[in-house]
């Protein structure tokens, strides 16, 4: 049996399960198995065909790229709902697109894609196509031919499917007619206010009124429970001052750390090489050697001569050509003796010879840029640091018996600010909100507010409200809530009853007027605004409710009336004297205005179109993850 | 090599097998290639059929609309030779829109009232039922108008065909309705489009 078994794994059937492991991992790499779990899952199914977070992702970059680039890229913005359902949105519309134009079965030849392309203006030289312009700008824009004709060839097709609809639309004449003289009608009209507060002095509220209001809506008429508090905080910063590093703790963790410290520090050096070969004998070093001596001593007379000396001398191919220029180099891209020497001196300085394994090395440094690393640029950084860990460290061993303290003695929290060196300090008379809204954490709200706080006056347990802040509390005084007295509240309810009553006269008598003037009688003591000619586009001081008001006003009888009234502000009558509808501008303008009216057209035909193709297929979004995907 | 009498009387077996069965198998391994072969021309047929259409559907995009008659015989070639494309749906209706432009209103309707019941793209069915219901109101058809506008069509495109019911309706002198078909017009239109507003200021100057 189980020779049965091992012959088969041996044979060809065994070694095709092999092949079907292994294949996949030698195409795809072991990536791509990893990767189903994270960027791979779909964030959105278009009739079966998945959207990866990946290509969501990239479209997202593609977005903030391009904002970016015109120096309006918010990133709260970017991250907004709105904005990520766009981006999904436009994606899924792509998908949409590429299904219909395989089922409708669009094409474009290759011929057609040759001549477009051999036509794009990029490829020109000399007012031909370009074969060699073609492929250096293809290489220089990292595309293969076959991926950037493949493109051209979707952007072709997306051309014919989607675009082209919105070519199909025209608009007949006589409804665009009928839309612009909607558009462009002129009214001649006037307005007349009725103030709510105009008819104050007319109302009259009963003391019996505003006590019916306070019992009616005494429920709501409350003022929140209150307490006044005493509390304490210790924190990492309030340890600050306690504490002292010298001098000598700095430099040994300087020392310590030195690794840490390396900075990004370039520096720009030049130096003239005379080397000695690999199995350099003694003598020939020896004889290495007193070149370079010779060099540096007439430099050291004449420092101006380095330049034309590395020329003449330098052993180092590169860099000799170019005066001995080696350009910026950070730490670790010299070897170990050049790198000490280049690191130590100042700019213009010449080293001494310096040997490493080419030879020796005669050195001059010519630029610095870039964060230093020695210690004593470094020293105050480091001092605050230490400070700030040690002070943290002493805040975390502190916490606990901080913690204990305030528990033990729960009945005061005096002793406890004693032994930490804290300031105890005192509120005001603070309601539930206002807690919240200052320690900025619910935890030790709802402690404050504890039965036990307020019956028992002890000290809250201590809560860290952020980090590295512990706070403990302890109530002082107590106010339940309670319902706000009548006397407090009564000249308040007066104003607001008064203000109702007024603004119901106000459309009352608004309401009256209207139907008087319909009937075609006249109304005494109306204010009307001087008569004014509007369109659409010219409101001439209306507000943008009497805009409103005016065009939706019924005009198939001259004058006509209409009103509207506002719970606050009263009523506003409007009168539309005239209606001019003849004088729809020069022909230039209507010819623009039409156009203007087929482009509008034609977008919402785009629109159905895609909703149409949306509407045909299953679409499903994760919404979870678009919800959690941020990337920066 | 000589075959044992086991495999003697297996081949044996395998041969009456054959002369019982061998000519169905053999019709139906027939079959089957030919009926892949067809599968595959027909496919290659399409293939180039819509090659062919869209090379001619290019053509069209570049003729000065006011050139009637290339327009138009280009378009024609386009709804005749290549129906079975979507180029035809979508040259119809461009040789429709020519035609009105040009005043040719007969022809426009015919055009469109075979892009309805022809087009490859219900969405183009769609688009050429809104054109010839529009064309219908103006010549003060309503009736006729309304019944384009009722046939079934796209949902996407309800929002435009519930617009141009309403200014239909109007034209009849139903206001109320026209109202009414405006209004449920406004929940179907892009709501981040400028089409809406003209259907706000239609259901606003009826008070």
């Amino acid at each position: 049996m189980l020779d049965g078994i091992r012959s088969v794994a041996k044979g060809w059937v065994g070694k095709a399960i092999l092949a079907f492991i292994t294949v996949p991992f030698a195409l795809f790499g072991i990536d791509s198995y990893l990767s189903q779990a994270g960027n791979n899952a779909a964030i959105a199914k278009v009739d079966g065909s998945e959207i990866s977070v990946q290509a969501y992702s990239n479209a997202m970059q593609n977005l903030r790229n391009r904002m970016q680039s015109e120096g309006k890229a918010d990133q709260a913005q970017l991250d907004s709902p709105e904005v990520k359902a766009m981006v999904l949105d436009q994606l899924i519309n792509e998908q949409l697109l590429e299904k219909e134009i395989q089922r409708a079965n669009y094409k474009i030849s290759d011929a057609q894609l040759a001549t477009y392309i051999t036509a794009m203006p990029s490829f020109q030289k000399d007012g031909k196509f370009s074969q060699e312009l073609y492929d250096e700008l293809l290489q220089q824009n990292r595309y293969t031919p076959k991926k950037f004709e493949a493109e051209i060839r979707a952007t072709l097709l997306a051309q014919q499917a989607q675009d082209g609809i919105a070519k199909l639309g025209f608009i007949s004449t006589a409804r665009a007619d009928k839309t612009l003289k909607l558009l462009n009608q002129k009214r001649v009209v006037t307005v007349s206010e009725l103030k709510t507060k105009d008819y104050l002095d007319q109302v009259k509220v009963s003391p019996e009124e505003v006590k019916a209001y306070y019992d009616k809506h005494k429920d709501k008429l409350r003022d929140p429970e209150q307490v006044k508090i005493e509390f304490l905080l210790l924190s990492a910063s309030s340890l600050v001052p306690g504490i002292k590093v010298d001098d000598a703790d700095v430099k040994r963790y300087y020392d310590e750390n030195s690794a840490k410290f390396k900075g990004d520090e370039q520096r720009r050096a030049s130096h003239i090489l005379i080397g000695f070969g690999v199995n350099a004998t003694p003598e020939q070093k020896e004889e290495a050697k007193n070149k370079a001596q010779a060099l540096l001593a007439t430099i050291k007379k004449n420092p101006k001569s380095f330049e034309e000396l590395a020329i003449k001398n330098s052993q180092d191919p590169g860099s000799a050509t170019k005066g001995g220029d080696l350009g910026s180099f950070g730490r670790g891209a010299m070897v170990k003796p050049f790198e000490e020497a280049a690191f130590k001196m100042k700019v213009g300085e010449v080293s001494d010879l310096v040997e490493s394994e080419f030879g020796y090395h005669i050195i001059k440094v010519t630029e610095i840029t870039g964060q230093g690393s020695d210690f004593e640029s470094l020293k105050a950084q480091i001092k605050g640091d230490l400070i700030f860990q040690k002070a943290q460290a002493e805040f975390v061993e502190k916490a606990e018996s901080f913690s204990n303290a305030v528990y033990e003695q729960s009945e005061s929290l005096a002793p406890v600010a004693k032994m930490f060196g804290g300031q105890l300090q005192l509120s005001g008379w603070t309601s539930r909100e206002e807690a919240a809204k200052f320690f900025k954490n619910d935890k030790i709200v709802s402690l404050i507010f504890s039965p036990e706080s307020i019956k028992e006056h002890r000290n809250t347990e201590a809560v860290e409200i952020s980090p590295n802040n512990l706070v403990s509390a302890r109530v002082l005084e107590y106010k339940p809530a309670a319902t706000k007295s009548f006397d407090a509240v009564k000249a308040g309810i007066e104003d607001l009853l008064k203000l109702e009553a007024a603004s119901k006269l106000a459309i009352a008598k608004g309401e009256e007027a209207l139907k008087t003037l319909r009937a075609g009688g006249s109304v005494a003591n109306l204010d009307w605004i001087p008569e004014v000619k509007v369109d659409r586009k010219n409101a001439q001081g209306l507000t943008q409710l009497a805009m409103t008001q005016v065009f939706k006003t019924d005009v198939s009888k001259l004058p006509a009336y209409s009103g509207l009234a506002d719970s606050k502000l009263g009523y506003l009558i409007v009168k539309i004297i005239e209606v001019d509808t003849a004088s729809v501008a020069d022909a230039e303008s209507v010819k623009t205005a039409k156009g203007e009216l087929s482009q509008v057209l034609s977008d919402e035909y785009l629109s159905a179109y895609k909703q149409s193709l949306r509407e045909k297929v299953k679409v499903t979004v994760n919404q979870r993850l678009l919800l959690e995907n941020t990337n920066h | 090599m000589a075959y044992d009498l086991e495999e003697q009387e297996q081949l044996d077996e395998l041969k009456a097998w054959w002369k019982t069965y061998g000519k169905m198998v053999s019709n139906l391994v027939i079959g089957l290639l030919v009926a892949y072969a067809a599968y595959q021309g027909w496919t290659y047929y399409q293939t180039k059929q819509a090659v062919n259409a869209s090379t001619e559907y290019q053509a069209l995009q570049v003729v000065d609309t006011k050139d009637t008659k290339s327009f138009q015989a280009k378009a024609a070639v386009l709804m005749e030779k290549y129906s079975a494309t979507p180029y035809a749906g979508r040259a119809a209706v461009l040789a429709a829109k020519a035609n009105y432009e040009a005043n040719q209103i007969k022809s426009a309707k015919a055009q469109l009232e075979w892009a309805i019941s022809n087009a490859k793209e219900t969405s183009v069915s769609a688009i050429a039922s809104l054109q010839l219901a529009n064309i219908l109101a103006e010549e003060n058809n309503f009736d006729a108008a309304l019944k384009v506008l009722e046939a079934k069509h796209d949902a996407g495109f309800d929002g435009l065909f519930l617009d141009l019911k309403g200014d239909v309706l109007l034209g009849l002198g139903k206001r109320d309705e026209a109202k009414a078909a405006y209004e449920l017009a406004l929940t179907k239109l892009d709501a981040q489009g400028r089409y809406r507003h003209l259907t706000q200021q239609k259901i606003d100057s009826l008070g």
